[in-house]
Formats: structure tokens, C-alpha cells, sequence
């Protein structure tokens, strides 16, 4: 490390020696060139006038080219710049006294650096070195050492997230060194409390002299404080040093994830300043830690426990008929006003005494109570103890309350028996509205509800407190809202009940927001922590000395938390959350009101001879050197340009090398490693190969009913409905499939063919959801009865058993008003014309969804109407009609006499599949005479 | 690629002759048109058609008064009682100039080539000399011999070229006189500037010329590809291409540009222009030189 450059792989200087071979080969490259006796050379001279290309290669193209070899091979060596200057006298050992506070992490790299040249000459000059530093652990040794073990403890002296006792350390050093020593004091350059005194132990040891490394330039920035405030967090931020950047602070939820950001600028000569971070609520509390951007070091991150979490509220009403109507429920509009911001607990016990035992163990922050009369005697103890710990009680009146209102204890404010009605037919009031809430009440920035009437409340009896207690009063000036202080709880009084009933205010938005903010006005009450007293907490996650937030590491010890007063971050207990993932205290580095300054040079009796670290890094010029080639390479390729000008049509080819050229710099600037390697993330999931081939043709369906024998009948309908359709229409299906609407997608059908079997299982729920969402969604199912002498639908007892299960099946769907097809239906026309829709039975008619507010009129063949009913009912066994052999011959005989029904069922299957996929595309496509007549020919 | 040109010894014109005589005989008598040279009338060998000086019957006519006597053919006379004058038929011999270039430019024959330039130029010249000394025109050389009609023209003059050294210098034509023919046989391998600079005096001065342009293949085609060092076999002036390829186009059409200014100055002063390259067979160009002699030019007003 002596020398100003150093070479990585000096090897590699080896291939200078290749210097002359490529001189060598510049000059011999070009060829010679053939010598042309050539009468028309003055003809060729007038095109080749402006071409001066030598013959050479021209020697600064060589130079040039020279130094691109040498360039490239010395970067290839890996030359290191590393200018020193003598640091200290070689007098007596050398003590070596780092200071490794949290501030230092910022000059972690000059010190070491020092520290090495320090050690290098105290290596050449024989010296003995005591390596210390001011945060380390208590029984670590400090020397006497050479210089090779000094480096291996020097290298173990990393910066320590905490703040320097540099009295105690120096006390401790003083004592383990010996007289007339040289002092080296890396110090980090800001002042700690009682610096003075403690450089003055040195005396002690009677040094022959002490050099002092200081950094007082570096500037840093650090979070003192953050401080919850009602609309944002406040973030107060510390300078070090002028620093004119403003400062970014980012917030981090628990997963790391980024939650905010907010940007603050220090005023000239302020060294703190303030970041107003504006999130709502529910965002602050996901919270974890706060960092500044471009700072490493454990002061610039800031972690917050969880007194900014989700709050937990308990509800607990009097009333037990809430679960009948639960719009009619008293705690209906809390809840709901609570929800977005906070965990709701509503106990499972009916019984009120029960009810609030389990929501006390819960450990609620909130209670909410609405209209209970009167808190059972024996459960008063704990919940006192609980409002004592600082949870807050929300109280709602109601009648109730209203009775056993001078009973209860858990009330801010005494109230008078029973309840006051404002406005009524027997009154002369009118129902009263919110006045303006006073400057001390918490809900002092909410807008004045313009909107809130209060019918009836209940009342509170007058007392010199009572204006002290009121935090929003109607105005008449009763109090509606009133609270007072119990321990580190309170409670709050809504004079109105919860529900709206005796005002609006609970259907209001202003509900909403004074919930909130009460809301926010309580503290979490975790397992264990708030209130904790003496308690020691195991480290959880902590700020490592770059700022990070990282798990725990060995040498972390629990810390001990009292209720009185934190602990400091030490060595030990080094900054960050302690506690579990359940409930977790914060211990953070600085606190609020801390101002950074520079530390001054210590004023000793013996000789302070104050330096500057090594600033300039360990430079390699590697970097420098590959640019210096590829720069060299550019202009080599310009030169290139440049003789080749005014060499007409010549320019392709020098374009050609100079793009090579170009590429060649490029190689070796990408030269490199890349460690981002990106992976096709593979988003193939199971079933994809079936959905593409069902939905790659299209195809007919239908939902197995379970009975083989009527999924087979039904398959070969289809089949046969299959073949007619390819043979008389332009679509060509693939084959049917039957599927299963339990696991099957049904989306990628347009028509489900559902033969209803009486005997076969009732479908499950979920099966009838599935089908019932895919009738939502567009598609159509077609139900087949199958038994064409009951199909009236009526509610007379001749119903056949397929018609029942199909009333069974459809009660749970979304089932639109049926009609028969009309006869102006565009299923009578969207293929063939037909007049009625014959399976093997003639009798059912074919019921669709009923088409509202048509028009529908004598010029009109069709009727108007959108989108294709999703629900086709028949009773006339289609599938049975259509099944046919692959020859086309009839597989099973149809009921009745007219020839014609068998094709009559095929060309209904054919209509109602046109209908399906063409929707009312045929009704607009009968007024095309018309169209065509009024264009005129 | 390798050498494709070299530079060749000068042609001996007597051995040339007799490849000369060869083509020569495969064209037909030349006719020189002479109607348009009627001040230089001189005893030729072709009757032109008409009365005039000559050695042939023409034609008997009336004397008329006042006519000199000396004219009247007495024998015919005698007969009848009218006296008749003898006319004869109007010979013109037609002198045409001829000029081989034989400068060390011209000594050049590339692998292309069936023989060197001057090889080439000389059979043009004295296969020319062959043809019209057959048919009685009047041949010069400049510097050399002056127009003589004979019948074995050209050996002589291939002889008087093999006992006189030539030199390389732009013949003048001083003593070609108005509407005489010259024939100028080069390379013509300068640019158009200078070619047209040397032959400036000859348009000004009224004669009718012919400039045959002999080239070897490469000098049109510009085969080179790689590096190549250009060499003026005359001047020893180099030139160097790094990629003659990339300038074959340039080149190219650098020399036709300045053939095409060629033609286009000998088209404005009624002159003609043919080319023969040396890998293309000599006849060629003679039968075009042929017919530009044979056929009545239109530059008007000569007569």
C-alpha cells in the first residue's frame, strides 16, 4: 500500500510487451499495393485528386493507435492510485483511537484508510500500535501489537450504532497504555457531551503527542423525533454540517414496502427542521420506520412502534335483537363508521358481564357501549383498570341508559333520569342542530355539521366542569358529546343513541370523522407493552449502523423498558423494535431537540497536532483507463472518417469499420459484470391446455345430470343438432362435451343444454351459483323438462317431477319473468322460419325471458330488444328429436303424427343456436329490404 | 490481381504493314468524296462525273463563238459541219493527312488487349494509307512525307516511318492544306481539356477531320480492385488507390465523360469520331473510318 500506483495484476503489464509486435504489424498493414502502368492517369487523377491517403499508416494514427494498446493493457492491469503523505512521528508506540460512534459510519472509509496508512508507517518505522476504539465490547484487547495483528483488530472496528461514552472508553484506554506514547485520534468530527473532560484523561498517560483526525466537513442528517400528529406525521429532522440538499424522508411498512415520502429543505443556518408527512390514517399506521434518503447511517432511520397501529375497538350493546335486523342494530352505523380504521371485536357472549370480560382480554383500545344501562358491579374493578391504562370508553345513550342514567359510574358527566324529546306534536321545540364546537374540543377542526338534527337526548346535570367536559353541544347549548379523564383513559359521552332514532347524526358524515378522531386520540394496547412496567424486551429488528432495518444480531441483549424512562441505544441495545411481531417498543437513536455540532480540537497540555483523513480514495484507474481506449477508439474511427473524406463512394465501407469500431468500445465498456439476470416468469397455469382447446372451436354443451342414460341421450342429440348444423349453416361445431358446472368453466360455452332428470341427484349450491353466475355473465342455458304434458308452470298440483326439481333448481338463481316465444320473436327467425319449437314431444311451448318495453307493430316482422335471454325452457325433449346416427338416420322415435316434427326439431335446435351466437343480429337484419329500398338503386 | 498492363516495344512499321494490306483488303475501294474540295483539284484517279480537268472522255459539245479554238476536236469536226469541243471528265485526288500517336503512352497492351495501342494505331493508320493510295488519293504524314499519290502509298510510307525516328509531339498539320482530310490516330487519354486544347487549331483551320480513338480494354473498364500504385508510363507520376474498386465508377465515368466531350467537339466541327479497342478486331473501326469517308458529309458551303 506504499506505492503511488499499484497494480492489481501486474501481470498483466506483461503484454506491453506486445507494444513493439503491434507497432510492427501497423506498419507492415496495408499490403503493398500493386504498381499500375496506367496511360489514363490524368483522367484518374482528376477523380482521385482529393485523396491524400499515404501510403503509411501516418504516425499520429500510430501514436493514437499506441496508446489505445497501452491503455487497454494497463487498464487490464488494474492500477490503483493511492497517494500518501506521512501521517504521524515515530515516536513511541502508537495508539490508534478510533471513534466508531454511529456518526462515524459516514467517514468509515477515510478512518480505515488512515488507520491503514497509519499502521503502514508505523510498520516502517518499527513501532508497536494499540488499536481501540470508543464503542467495543468491554474485555476486547487493544495491544500492544505489530503491525499485522493491529491490522486484523483494526479491520474488526466497525461503526456501532449507538452514541460514544467517550469519557468512560477514554478513562478505560488511559489506564491500559503506557507514558510517551503517539496518540492518533480518528474522531468523527461531532462534538458529544462532555468531550472536554474526556480528552483531557490523555494527560493522564503523558503522551509525547496526539494527532487529531477530524472530519467536520462531512455533512449527515439525521430524525430526531417523529410525533403523531392529527392529520400528519411530524418528522423533525437534524442537520450536521451544511448540507443545502433538502432531505427526502421515505416511510416503510413492516414488509419494507414504501409507504410515503416527503421532502423538507433547512433554512440557512437552521440546523433542524421539520417534515410534514400527510397520509391518512390508516397509511400512518402501517408505518414501520422512517429513513432519509442517501443517508447511511443508523440516525437517519427511524423506527416507530405501535402506538401508530390499528387500534382495536370492542363493541358491546344492550340490546340482543340486533342479529334479527342488523340495520336495526344499535352498534349498525359504529360499525360501520369504524370499520376503515379500526379492528372491530364484537364479543361472542350474549350476557353483558361475559361479553366485557372477553373484550377486556382482548385488550381493546376502544370500547364501545352502546346504550347499556348500567356496567355490572362486578365487572367495574376491570374496566377501570382498563380506562386507567389509557383506553377510552364510548358511551352512547338510549332508553336504557336514559333509566338507569345516575346508576352507572362509567359516565363523564352526571345525567338526569330519562330523556328529553325536542320537537313532536306536543311540543313547542324544534329538533336542534350542532353548534359550533369549542376551541379546546377535539373536534374542533371538523366542519360544522349543517345537516344533524337531534330529536331527543338525554341530559346532563349541570356543573361548574360541565363546559370543560362538553366537546360538542347542540345549540341550545346542552351538551351532545361530553368526556372526561380517567387515569390515562377516558371516557366520551354520545347524548344521543347510536342508532338514528333519536338523531341523525349517526346516518351523518360527521359521525364518521368525530369516531376517527377519538380514534385517534387512543393509544394500541398490545400484549404487553404500553403499560409496561420494568419489562425487558428481546431485540427484534434492528437499525444496523448503515441505517438498514435488519434482524437482530448476536451481540443484541435485551433491553429493559420502564415505564418511567427508555433506555439508551448502547452497543449492546442497539437501536431498533423490541418485542415481537405482536407488540414491539421502539428504541431509537436520537431524541427530540438533539443539534449536531462540530467538535473542536481537544485543548491538552501536551502537543495537538490536528490533521485531515486521507480523503482521496484508493482510486483505481481501471475505469479511467478503458475510457481513455474507448475514447482513443472514437477518435481513431473519426480519424478513419476524416482521411477517408472526398473518397468518393467509399463511405459505406469507412461507416462500416467505424460502426465496427463503435461496437468494439461498447464491448468493452459493457466488458462489465451484469448481475441483473431477468427470468421469463412463466405464467402457464394447470387446465390452460383445455380451456385453449375449448375455446379454440366453438362447441355445444351440455351439463351432465348424473343418470348416464340421459347424459347419453343428450350427447347424441347434440351430436345429431352437431351434424345438422355443419350441413345446413356456415358454423361447423366441434364435438358436444358434457361438463360438470361444479369444476368445469362454463364461460368458454355459448349454450348449456341442461336435460333436467328427476332422478337424478339434486345439483349442489355451488354447481347452481356457478350456473347461476354464467347466466349473469351472457350465456344461455337451455332446460329441458322433457315431459311435454306438464309445462303450464302454474302452481296446481298436476306438476311432474322434472318440473318440480326444475322450480327446486331455479328458486336460488337470478330468474327473469318468462313468456312463451311470441310470435314475433327473433327465435322464430334466426334461421329458419318457425312457428312453434317441436322436440320429440310437440305440446311445451319454449319459454324465454320475457321482452319488455318492445315495440312491436303491424310494419314490424320482429320485435326490438336487446341481448339474448339467458334462460330457455322447454318441455318437448329436443335432444331426443336430434339425435341422430352419424348417417343421419333418427335414433328414437318422436309423439306424434306430423312427419315433419323430426325436422322441425332440427331446425329449432338450429334457431335457438343462431339465436345464441347471433343475439338480435337477425331482427335488425329484417328491415334490410326496407334499408335496401330507401338507399334507392 | 495481378499486373494486368505493360508497356510494350515500339511497332515496326514494316511488319505492321502487311497485317495492314491484310484488312485493307477486305474493304472495298475507298471512295473519297471530293465534290465538296473543288479548289483542290488535282489528277486523281476517280472520275467525278462530271466535266473538268482530267485524262478521260467526257464528252463532245458545240464550240461556241468566241470560244478559244484550241479546244475543238478536229477529227470529230471533220465529220459533219459543225466543229465540236472535247470535253473530259473531272479527276480529283483528295489528300488526306494521317497521324499515328507512337508516345510511350501508347505502348501499353494489357492482358485484355490483343496488342499494344501504337501497335494498334499504326495498322489503322497504315491500313488507311493502303486503302486510299489504292484508290489514288493523294496520302501525307506529318513531318514526314507530303502528299503523294502513288500506288504502293503506303509501303512507302511505312518505310519512311521505320527509317525515321518519330517523335512524340502533336503534329501541327501545317502544311494540310484547307479541306484536306486528317486523320488523327490516339488514345486520346488526357482529359478533355487538354485533348480538345491540341486540336483547337486543327477545327479553326476548315479541315475535315477523323479522330480514332485506340483504347485497351482496361482503360475503359477499370478492372482494379485492391491497393493499386497508378503509373503514367510516360511521366512516372503516381498516383495511389487505397480501394481502386471504390473509385471504378468515378473513373468510369470520368472517361466516358470525356469521350463524350469528344464526340460532341468533333460533331460541332463535322468531324468524326470512332473508337477501337484493342481487344476488339482492328476492322471495325476501319469500316466505320470507311464509311465516314464514303459518305457525303453536311457541313455545307465547302461547294
Amino acid at each position: 500500500m506504499t506505492g503511488l500506483l499499484t497494480f492489481g495484476a501486474p501481470l498483466a503489464l506483461a503484454g506491453l510487451v506486445l507494444l513493439p509486435i503491434i507497432w510492427w504489424l501497423l506498419r507492415v498493414t496495408p499490403p503493398r499495393p500493386e504498381l499500375e502502368i496506367f496511360p489514363p492517369l490524368k483522367i484518374l487523377a482528376k477523380v482521385l485528386k482529393n485523396e491524400t491517403t499515404p501510403r503509411k499508416t501516418p504516425w499520429w494514427l500510430l501514436a493514437l493507435r499506441m496508446m489505445l494498446a497501452a491503455a487497454i493493457i494497463f487498464a487490464l492491469a488494474d492500477p490503483i492510485l493511492n497517494p500518501t503523505a506521512p501521517l504521524a512521528k515515530g515516536e513511541g508506540p502508537l495508539v490508534l483511537v478510533v471513534d466508531n460512534g454511529w456518526t462515524s459510519q459516514r467517514i468509515y472509509e477515510a478512518q480505515m484508510r488512515t488507520a491503514e496508512s497509519l499502521l503502514s508507517e508505523a510498520a516502517s518505522n518499527n513501532q508497536t500500535v494499540y488499536v481501540s476504539a470508543f464503542i467495543q465490547e468491554t474485555n476486547s484487547e487493544i495491544g500492544p501489537f505489530y503491525s499485522a495483528t493491529a491490522r486484523q483488530f483494526l479491520a474488526a472496528i466497525k461503526p456501532v450504532a449507538a452514541t460514544t461514552n467517550k469519557k468512560l472508553a477514554i478513562a478505560k484506554l488511559v489506564s491500559l497504555i503506557p507514558e510517551n506514547t503517539t496518540i492518533a485520534i480518528l474522531s468523527d468530527g461531532v462534538a458529544t457531551k462532555d468531550d472536554e473532560i474526556a480528552f483531557k484523561q490523555f494527560e493522564k498517560s503523558k503522551p509525547s503527542s496526539l494527532i487529531w483526525f477530524a472530519s467536520t466537513e462531512t455533512p449527515f442528517a439525521a430524525i430526531n423525533n417523529v410525533a403523531n400528529q392529527a392529520a400528519a406525521l411530524e418528522i423533525e429532522i437534524a442537520r450536521f454540517g451544511t448540507r443545502s440538499t433538502p432531505v427526502t424522508v421515505t416511510a416503510f411498512d413492516a414488509r419494507g414496502r414504501r409507504v410515503g415520502e416527503v421532502t423538507a429543505g433547512f433554512g440557512p443556518g437552521e440546523m433542524s427542521t421539520t417534515a410534514r408527512l400527510t397520509a391518512p390514517l390508516e397509511l400512518r399506521n402501517d408505518i414501520q420506520y422512517l429513513t432519509l434518503q442517501g443517508e447511511r447511517q443508523a440516525g437517519a432511520t427511524f423506527v416507530m412502534d405501535d402506538n401508530l397501529k390499528r387500534k382495536r375497538v370492542a363493541i358491546l350493546s344492550g340490546g340482543d335483537d340486533e342479529q334479527a335486523n342488523p340495520i336495526l342494530a344499535s352498534t349498525y352505523y359504529v360499525r360501520k363508521a369504524l370499520e376503515p380504521f379500526a379492528d372491530i371485536v364484537v364479543p361472542q357472549a350474549r350476557e353483558l358481564s361475559a361479553a366485557l370480560t372477553e373484550v377486556l382480554e382482548s385488550r381493546p383500545s376502544i370500547i364501545v357501549m352502546a346504550d347499556i344501562g348500567v356496567v355490572p358491579e362486578t365487572d367495574a374493578p376491570a374496566l377501570d383498570k382498563w380506562l386507567q391504562g389509557g383506553g377510552i370508553l364510548i358511551r352512547f345513550a338510549g332508553p336504557r341508559l336514559a333509566a338507569a342514567a345516575s346508576q352507572d359510574q362509567f359516565l363523564p358527566v352526571f345525567l338526569r333520569e330519562g330523556e328529553r324529546a325536542l320537537g313532536g306534536s306536543m311540543s313547542w321545540t324544534v329538533p336542534q342542530e350542532i353548534a359550533e364546537f369549542s376551541r379546546t374540543s377535539p373536534f374542533a377542526t371538523l366542519p360544522i355539521p349543517q345537516d344533524v338534527t337531534v330529536k331527543r337526548q338525554v341530559l346532563a346535570e349541570p356543573d361548574p366542569e360541565l363546559a370543560r367536559k362538553t366537546w360538542a353541544s347542540l345549540t341550545d347549548g346542552t351538551p351532545l358529546v361530553t368526556a372526561d379523564n380517567r387515569g390515562k383513559g377516558s371516557i366520551v359521552l354520545f347524548h344521543v343513541s347510536p342508532q338514528a332514532t333519536w338523531s341523525n347524526l349517526p346516518i351523518s358524515g360527521s359521525f364518521v370523522e368525530m369516531l376517527r378522531l377519538v380514534l385517534s386520540l387512543s393509544q394500541t394496547q398490545s400484549n404487553g407493552s404500553v403499560d409496561a412496567q420494568n419489562v425487558s424486551l428481546n431485540p427484534w429488528r434492528i437499525i444496523s449502523p448503515t441505517g438498514t432495518i435488519t434482524p437482530a444480531p448476536g451481540f443484541a441483549k435485551p433491553a429493559q423498558f420502564t415505564a418511567a424512562k427508555k433506555p439508551v441505544a448502547t452497543y449492546e441495545n442497539p437501536p431498533g423494535l423490541y418485542g415481537n411481531e405482536d407488540g414491539a417498543v421502539a428504541l431509537n437513536l436520537l431524541a427530540s431537540g438533539t443539534i449536531f455540532e462540530a467538535a473542536s480540537v481537544p485543548k491538552l497540555n501536551i502537543p495537538v497536532e490536528p490533521r485531515a483523513y486521507i480523503t482521496s480514495e484508493n482510486k483505481s484507474l481501471k475505469g479511467a483507463l478503458l475510457g481513455l481506449a474507448a475514447f482513443l477508439l472514437l477518435l481513431d474511427g473519426l480519424a478513419m472518417i476524416w482521411m477517408a473524406r472526398g473518397r468518393p463512394n467509399s463511405h459505406g465501407a469507412v461507416l462500416h469499420k467505424t460502426a465496427l469500431a463503435a461496437l468494439t468500445a461498447f464491448a468493452i465498456v459493457a466488458a462489465t459484470p451484469m448481475d441483473h439476470a431477468f427470468a421469463q416468469t412463466n405464467d402457464a397455469k394447470n387446465g390452460d391446455a383445455e380451456a385453449i382447446e375449448a375455446i379454440s372451436k366453438t362447441r355445444l354443451a351440455f351439463i351432465k345430470s348424473g343418470n348416464a342414460q340421459t347424459d347419453q341421450v343428450t350427447l347424441e342429440g347434440l351430436q345429431g343438432l352437431t351434424l345438422f348444423l355443419k350441413d345446413k349453416t356456415a358454423l361447423e361445431p366441434a364435438d358436444p362435451v358434457g361438463i360438470d358446472p361444479e369444476v368445469d368453466e362454463l364461460a368458454f360455452y355459448p349454450l348449456l343444454y341442461w336435460p333436467i332428470d328427476p332422478d337424478a341427484p339434486m345439483p349442489s349450491t355451488l354447481a347452481l351459483e356457478n350456473v347461476d353466475a354464467y347466466m349473469q355473465s351472457g350465456g344461455s342455458v337451455l332446460f329441458d323438462t322433457r315431459d311435454q304434458g306438464s309445462t303450464s308452470f302454474s302452481l296446481t298440483d298436476d306438476t311432474s317431477p322434472a318440473t318440480v326439481r326444475l322450480r327446486e333448481m331455479l328458486k336460488n338463481m337470478n330468474t327473469p319473468p318468462l313468456e312463451p316465444v311470441p310470435s314475433d320473436h327473433v327465435l322464430t327467425k334466426s334461421f329458419y322460419l318457425l312457428d312453434d319449437f317441436p322436440g320429440r314431444y310437440k305440446g311445451s311451448p319454449l319459454w324465454v325471458e320475457q321482452v319488455l318495453d318492445t315495440v312491436s307493430g303491424q310494419d314490424r316482422p320482429v320485435r326490438t330488444g336487446d341481448g339474448v335471454s339467458p334462460i330457455l325452457i322447454t318441455g318437448n325433449d329436443l335432444a331426443s328429436a336430434w339425435a341422430l346416427t352419424p348417417d343421419g338416420l333418427a335414433l328414437y322415435p318422436t309423439e306424434g303424427s306430423d312427419p315433419n316434427q323430426r325436422i322441425m326439431a332440427l331446425r329449432s335446435g338450429v334457431n335457438i343456436v343462431m339465436y345464441m351466437l347471433t343475439g338480435n343480429y337477425k331482427s335488425d337484419q329484417v328491415h334490410i329490404p326496407s334499408l335496401l329500398e330507401r338507399l334507392g338503386q | 490481381m495481378a499486373v494486368v498492363g505493360k508497356s510494350t516495344e515500339k511497332p515496326v512499321p514494316i511488319n505492321v504493314l502487311g497485317a495492314a494490306r491484310t484488312r485493307a483488303a477486305s474493304i472495298p475501294d475507298l471512295l473519297v468524296d471530293a465534290q465538296r474540295i473543288a479548289a483542290t483539284v488535282s489528277m486523281g484517279w476517280h472520275g467525278r462525273r462530271m466535266r473538268g480537268a482530267g485524262e478521260n472522255f467526257w464528252q463532245f459539245r458545240l464550240h461556241n463563238n468566241g470560244e478559244s479554238a484550241l479546244g475543238i476536236d478536229w477529227r470529230r469536226s471533220a465529220r459533219d459541219d459543225n466543229s465540236y469541243v472535247r470535253e473530259k471528265e473531272w479527276d480529283a485526288a483528295h489528300t488526306v493527312w494521317l497521324w499515328a500517336d507512337a508516345s510511350p503512352n501508347m505502348q501499353f497492351q494489357s492482358t485484355f488487349g490483343n496488342s499494344s495501342k501504337a501497335d494498334r494505331a499504326l495498322l489503322i493508320a497504315l491500313a488507311l494509307a493502303e486503302l486510299l493510295s489504292r484508290s489514288g488519293e493523294r496520302i501525307a504524314w506529318p513531318r514526314l512525307s507530303n502528299p503523294t499519290a502513288s500506288r504502293d502509298g503506303a509501303t512507302r510510307l511505312a518505310v519512311r516511318l521505320a527509317a525515321t525516328e518519330q517523335d512524340d509531339v502533336f503534329p501541327e498539320f501545317e502544311s494540310a492544306k484547307r479541306f484536306s482530310d486528317i486523320v488523327i490516330v490516339s488514345d486520346f487519354s488526357e482529359p478533355e481539356e487538354e485533348v480538345l486544347q491540341k486540336l483547337a487549331p486543327l477545327f479553326k483551320r476548315g479541315l475535315r477531320g477523323h479522330l480514332v480513338e485506340v483504347i485497351d480494354p482496361v482503360e475503359e473498364d477499370f478492372p482494379y480492385t485492391e491497393n493499386t500504385v497508378f503509373t503514367h508510363p510516360q511521366t512516372g507520376e503516381r498516383i495511389t488507390a487505397n480501394r481502386a474498386d471504390a473509385v471504378a465508377i468515378d473513373y468510369r465515368r470520368a472517361f466516358l465523360s470525356r469521350r463524350d466531350a469528344l464526340i460532341m467537339a468533333a460533331k460541332q466541327h463535322g468531324w468524326t469520331y470512332t473508337i477501337s479497342r484493342t481487344d476488339s478486331p482492328a476492322t471495325a473501326a476501319l469500316v466505320k473510318l470507311h464509311a465516314a469517308f464514303a459518305q457525303s458529309p453536311r457541313m455545307g458551303g465547302a461547294i
